[in-house]
């Protein structure tokens, strides 16, 4: 099947550059441009000047430069911020107008579709399908690592999908969920921070076996947070918990194999059995080398399975090695530089 | 303290060369210095539970606290109802302490302690979302 596989970047990959302001908004648009990369990928609530407020002034200085750097808007992170208030969740009325108000802003800066994130709750994007069907802006929830395509968790909203017909929902997978191995410079941090080398081999060992016998899938339940403990439990925390104990593990090691579990590995099939309702996708990403190889996950396998299933749309680098390292301020510029070739390289090869 | 998810960007949250007297008719009447939100997006000031500013281990007065963003000031018990007030990331806040004779020139440790909760974050049932820790402990000089 013909494909059509864009590149494009979210500007989250900058975060540490734009908190310590050497890079502004412009700035970020002209590094992604320099990549060759023609998508942007915005956090509102990162970078709109008086957010949530969108100023006319706002909007014509963002289309500028979107024509002045060769871009375009694709797609607007969203967060459901169901916690508002201190004694109370939102009510269900109160999370759908926080959601007209994204798909709104959206709409007013040129994007196709907002990401969501898997803890806006099911009648929350039920209830938001007509203000997208009207604005003809798509809501794609991000399967983020632990949760994963062809699981109970998907086919929750599987179900929706083909209940409701809706073409305005879809998935937005996160390549966290194609890690063959932990970061290294996760494991790098770690043993900065004192943890043990035969812990830290411990932790490995139990991934490798993961990786090696199949992940168990998380299940769809509406309480993340009970799903989330069940799938570590269900994935061999409790035997790997005991056995960095009884290794003689600190607070690092403990920390090492707790991390280890936001990693998962699955198979890029997956992509192909629901290519029908990915709209846009997350290539999230670690650390890439001089050679430009993401360091734990394969990137070539990935992106084969996404020319296999004739995807036609952008993938966002999504660089998240900040936290792993010391001081991200230029590294982000460069990460995503390299991202963007083994992209670059895999989607054109 | 239970676990708080900090992130650690290289730069100043309280700006040390912020740090100044207040002045009430022309006299030292207390200090101000301005915050970056630590973290990645902004929040609104609803998601703050708890704000207090500490000057050489001794904690100032609640009612002695404005927090100051956009142009708007306020005191620190109406931060929580405050849920259509965002807080940038990258517009620090002013905060500002009254303090009846003021603070004398010279070096002070001050310490903000902030926590907000992650309003998307969810980590438990019921209400139990991701605290963040955006204070700071910094040595200061008053001029």
């Amino acid at each position: 099947m013909s494909y059509d596989i864009r590149r494009s970047v979210s500007l989250y990959s900058y975060q540490e550059g734009y908190f310590t302001g050497k890079l502004d908004l412009e700035g970020c648009i002209r590094e992604v441009s320099k990549t060759g990369a023609t998508g942007i990928e915005l956090l509102a609530e990162e970078m709109i000047d008086e957010f949530p407020v969108i100023t006319p002034e706002f909007k014509a200085k963002w289309f500028d430069w979107m024509q002045k750097y060769g871009t375009e808007p694709v797609c607007m992170d969203a967060f459901l911020e169901n916690h508002l208030y201190d004694n109370r969740t939102c009510t269900l009325r109160e999370q759908i107008e926080n959601m007209r108000r994204d798909l709104e802003i959206a709409k007013t800066l040129g994007f196709k579709i907002i990401r969501t994130l898997v803890s806006t709750p099911m009648e929350v994007i039920e209830g938001s399908l007509r203000i997208a069907e009207d604005l003809d802006v798509k809501i794609g929830i991000e399967v983020h690592s632990p949760f994963s395509l062809n699981s109970g968790w998907s086919e929750g909203y599987m179900e929706m999908i083909r209940r409701t017909g809706t073409r305005h929902f879809g998935f937005i997978p996160d390549f966290g969920i194609f890690c063959r191995k932990i970061p290294t410079e996760l494991t790098n941090q770690a043993l900065r921070r004192g943890a043990h080398p035969e812990c830290i081999e411990i932790t490995q060992r139990f991934f490798r076996q993961r990786v090696e016998n199949g992940f168990v899938k998380i299940r769809y339940d509406k309480n993340l947070g009970a799903a989330n403990m069940d799938y570590r439990m269900a994935n061999g925390q409790g035997e790997l918990m005991e056995a960095i104990k009884a290794a003689g593990g600190n607070d690092a090691d403990v920390g090492y194999a707790m991390s280890s579990y936001t990693y998962s590995w699955n198979d890029p099939q997956d992509i192909i059995d629901n290519i029908d309702y990915i709209y846009h996708t997350h290539g999230k990403c670690y650390h890439i080398d001089e050679d430009y190889e993401e360091t734990c996950i394969p990137m070539k396998a990935v992106i084969d399975a996404y020319k296999k299933a004739g995807y036609q749309g952008y993938i966002s680098t999504e660089w998240e090695g900040f936290e792993m390292i010391d001081d991200a301020s230029d590294e982000c510029i460069e990460q995503v530089r390299r991202h963007q070739e083994c992209l670059r390289k895999y989607i054109e090869g | 303290m239970a676990f708080a998810m900090r992130q650690n960007f290289n730069g100043e949250m309280v700006k040390k060369n912020s740090f100044d007297h207040l002045y009430i008719n022309g006299k030292h009447g207390g200090f101000s210095f301005d915050v970056q939100l630590g973290y990645y997006r902004g929040h609104y000031l609803s998601d703050i539970d708890l704000l207090e500013v500490w000057l050489d281990g001794e904690q100032m007065p609640q009612e002695a606290v404005t927090f100051e963003i956009n142009g708007k000031e306020l005191p620190v018990y109406k931060l929580k109802y405050a849920v259509t007030e965002f807080w940038s990331q990258v517009a620090p806040a002013t905060i500002r302490v009254l303090r009846p004779g003021g603070i004398a020139p010279g070096e002070h440790t001050l310490e903000l302690k902030l926590m907000l909760r992650v309003p998307y974050m969810q980590i438990g049932p019921g209400h139990d979302f991701m605290p963040l820790d955006s204070g700071d402990k910094v040595t200061v000089t008053a001029p």
